[in-house]
């Protein structure tokens, strides 16, 4: 074959893909690999879904910036519970899962040699997106000791004459840290003062545990007009499978990315939308129902995780655990290897979203809490079958 | 775009202009969606085929749903879709591919397109691709950095694209060549021969060929067009990029496919899983369903399109308009979902349009209330031409093809005065 291919990087994100491809056919797995809800859709919003295509919905092509109804909901649910006022007819653009939204934002926003600051360890899948732009990601560290937090001091000092975007996902993947509200604040005034926008990923925002907040970071004062609204209908009704996402932005971000949405897909499936239009309209006690159970869960593992000896920090969002495993030893890459193939339970290592983090494995909260239990006591058998974290032998 | 003076000062603003003005100006579809037509106007210009769906389809969807079928699938899609897509790509066109790792099922044409030209070309390459062609395209190369070439489709060859016309824009920097056939605008096809000529040539200069053929399965009949992926000398080097909008009527449903050899093919996955990570759960079994449980319905809707043709094209005889797109079937038929016409013949008609096809499109829907896609839209080469889409009910298009001789006949009796 002797085609010309551009490389995509042999990421993190290959290498979550070739253990998911590893781990097919494996017949007692435990997935706690990929962000991907165990839990049913509610059945109210797969009932639209069916209404919806029975009443002849799927005879219209949506228009790009996606269905009137479904942004007049986006814009509802962004005032009820983030407190910002958006208006749906030019500030909300429907897309094709939250990653669209992100991928054409950075095409939009981003020219070549553009700084984007991001906070490590990261969701590599957005990597690809800001290669293609040409931008330069400039990783923000973040720490253990404060629950993967972000300081702004640390965005502050890396600051430069191409820095343009701030990229926030908190909750946040993989670390499941939560940015707190003071320095949300803080960040807000940074970048109004060094004018960075930012991009702020809120799709984890519904499952938040002990006392953290999720404040939106476009509600603060003088935020609006420099922020957007990342979030999707993915992970809080556990609908990944419709790839329903959207933005919420000013105007001339709306008008460029939905140009963009043109190009690269058209328009978001028309089903979809509808079904995205029930989750975000009707009944939410089902978010709370969820919110819980994966509450639950993070307690079945960091249980575990104390009796491993792991240290990590306490999950305050989202449905990961990010311990750090250097007790054992070995690599976490190997320690996931042995994981999968010895005890059949799928865990991504820490260097999938991030170089600097070989020692961390990220757990998804995404089985049953049985399971979850079942699946530390299988990497407790690994862990000591190979004497691992243990002086060995003589 | 335009930017309110208000919002200019905003920081967002500056950043858009900013890239804009790195880029040129966002103009993608800008045709976009001035097709809307009010009640009672005739839309003729759509270019993708909605319709009521078969139970059959509906009933495998909702039960997907009921299933609990509403998460992530496969990276490249349902296992039992690409199966049935390499299936349907080895009896229609005779293109091997393996659908283990050779066959991706995308969020529709444009983003097979997109992701391909995203993976194939680096900043500068030349991208060779037909005059007329697809609106989008020009945008998708212009995104990835590319330079679009545009090798024109002639009237005289029946809009067929020409190995000699490639060859002569060929230079060091030429790196992809898009064939798109049944083509649109112009709904022509390719013959055997020049397809041959033109796989000789890529082999020869070593262009990778994106051969987008979404509208596959509109010819009449069993009978295709040949595709490029066939030939032995080319399938080593084409991406196949296929569409459930057209013909299965699931435009917005946003599913189409891409197939080729396994080592583009998954780097242009990976880059699919960076964009929309997999396409959506329920549109891949509604594809599923129309490619294995409806085969009468296809044929009923086959038919249909060549009904639809009949109406479009004795209207067009009547009033001496030429349609020169030649199908590539062996009896030379023309047989796609668009009819491109030119109007220019119209003398009357030219003298208020002065012979502009968005002049003519303009006038239509003002004289007769019935939209058509002006053929400029898709190149120069389109200028003078229309396309007539062959998807609406085939009450409308009669009732269109009446209007256009009304309103042609007005014209002429009025002696081009409005």
């Amino acid at each position: 074959m002797m085609m010309h291919t551009r490389r995509v990087s042999e990421d993190g994100t290959a290498l979550r893909y070739r253990m998911m491809e590893m781990a097919k056919g494996i017949k007692d797995l435990i997935a706690l690999g990929r962000g991907d809800p165990d839990l049913d859709t509610p059945p109210h919003i797969v009932a639209a879904a069916i209404d919806a295509m029975r009443r002849g919905e799927a005879l219209h092509m949506p228009p790009p910036e996606g269905l009137f109804e479904l942004r007049h909901a986006i814009a509802d649910k962004l005032r009820r519970e983030n407190d910002l006022l958006v208006d749906p007819h030019t500030e909300v653009l429907v897309t094709t899962g939250g990653q669209e939204g992100l991928f054409l934002l950075v095409q939009a926003l981003v020219n070549p040699g553009d700084e984007i600051l991001m906070p490590d360890p990261r969701y590599t899948s957005y990597d690809q997106a800001i290669n293609m732009a040409g931008g330069v990601m400039v990783s923000v560290p973040t720490y253990e000791e404060d629950g993967f937090d972000l300081r702004p001091e640390e965005v502050e000092r890396r600051i430069t004459p191409r820095s343009k975007l701030l990229l926030l996902i908190s909750p946040g993947n993989p670390t499941s840290g939560v940015i707190s509200s003071a320095n949300k604040r803080r960040l807000a005034e940074i970048a109004q003062e060094r004018n960075l926008l930012v991009i702020s990923d809120e799709i984890y925002e519904r499952f938040i545990y002990d006392d953290a907040e999720a404040l939106s970071m476009a509600a603060l004062p003088g935020m609006r007009e420099r922020t957007i609204t990342l979030n999707g209908v993915s992970k809080t009704y556990a609908m990944t499978g419709f790839r329903v996402g959207y933005l919420a932005a000013p105007a001339p971000v709306i008008a460029a990315v939905r140009q963009l949405k043109i190009t690269n897909s058209r328009a978001t499936s028309a089903i979809s939308q509808w079904a995205a239009h029930a989750a975000l309209s009707g009944p939410q006690e089902c978010v709370e129902e969820m919110r819980q159970i994966y509450d639950e869960r993070r307690r079945v593992m960091m249980a575990g995780l104390d009796e491993m000896g792991f240290v990590y920090c306490r999950p305050k969002g989202a449905f990961y655990c990010f311990p750090n495993a250097a007790s054992v030893g070995i690599s976490a890459a190997e320690l996931c290897y042995l994981f999968l193939e010895e005890g059949h339970v799928l865990i991504f290592p820490g260097n999938a979203f991030g170089e600097k983090w070989g020692d961390h494995l990220r757990i998804s909260l995404l089985a049953p809490k049985e399971r979850l239990r079942e699946a530390v006591e299988r990497m407790q058998r690994t862990i000591a079958k190979h004497n691992l974290g243990r002086p060995r032998p003589a | 775009m335009t930017l309110r003076a208000a919002t200019l000062n905003s920081p967002t603003a500056a950043a858009v202009a900013e890239r804009a003005a790195a880029w040129g100006p966002l103009d993608a579809g800008s045709g976009w969606p001035r097709c809307i037509a009010h009640e009672g106007q005739l839309d003729l210009s759509a270019d993708y085929g909605d319709t009521t769906l078969p139970e059959a389809v509906v009933k495998t969807v909702e039960d997907s749903l009921l299933r609990g079928e509403t998460h992530y699938t496969d990276r490249p899609g349902l296992p039992a879709l690409r199966e049935a897509v390499a299936r349907k790509l080895a009896a229609d066109l005779h293109i091997h591919v393996d659908w283990r790792n050779e066959v991706v099922i995308s969020c529709g044409e444009q983003e097979g397109v997109f992701l391909a030209l995203q993976v194939l070309i680096r900043p500068g390459d030349e991208v060779l691709a037909p005059d007329p062609r697809p609106e989008w395209l020009d945008e998708s190369v212009r995104l990835a950095r590319g330079v679009l070439t545009a090798a024109p489709l002639l009237p005289k060859d029946g809009f067929e694209l020409k190995a000699e016309q490639i060859a002569a824009r060929l230079t060091d920097r030429s790196r992809v060549l898009v064939l798109v056939q049944p083509s649109n605008p112009t709904g022509a096809a390719i013959s055997a021969g020049e397809l041959g000529r033109i796989a000789a040539l890529a082999a020869d200069r070593n262009l990778t060929i994106i051969a987008d053929e979404a509208l596959d399965e509109s010819f009449a009949g069993q009978a295709r067009h040949t595709s490029i992926a066939s030939l032995p000398e080319a399938a080593g080097r084409t991406i196949v990029v296929g569409s459930f909008s057209k013909f299965f009527g699931l435009a917005s449903w946003r599913v189409g496919y891409f197939a080729g050899p396994k080592d583009a093919v998954t780097t242009i996955r990976d880059m699919k899983q960076a964009m929309t990570i997999c396409t959506s759960a329920m549109a891949q079994y509604a594809a599923l369903a129309m490619l294995t449980q409806v085969n009468d319905w296809l044929t009923a809707r086959r038919n249909a399109l060549d009904q639809a043709r009949e109406i479009v094209l004795a209207a067009l005889d009547a009033l001496g308009l030429p349609h020169p797109a030649r199908g590539g079937l062996a009896d030379g038929r023309q047989a796609s979902p668009y009819v491109f016409a030119d109007v220019r013949p119209l003398r009357a008609v030219s003298a208020l349009t002065g012979g502009s096809s968005v002049a003519f499109a303009d006038w239509l829907r003002t004289e007769a209330e019935v939209t058509v896609a002006p053929g400029s839209r898709f190149g120069l080469g389109g200028e003078g031409f229309v396309r007539i889409s062959l998807w609406p009910p085939l009450s409308d298009l009669e009732q269109a093809m009446r209007r256009l001789r009304w309103a042609a006949a007005r014209a002429q009796a009025m002696g081009g005065v409005r």
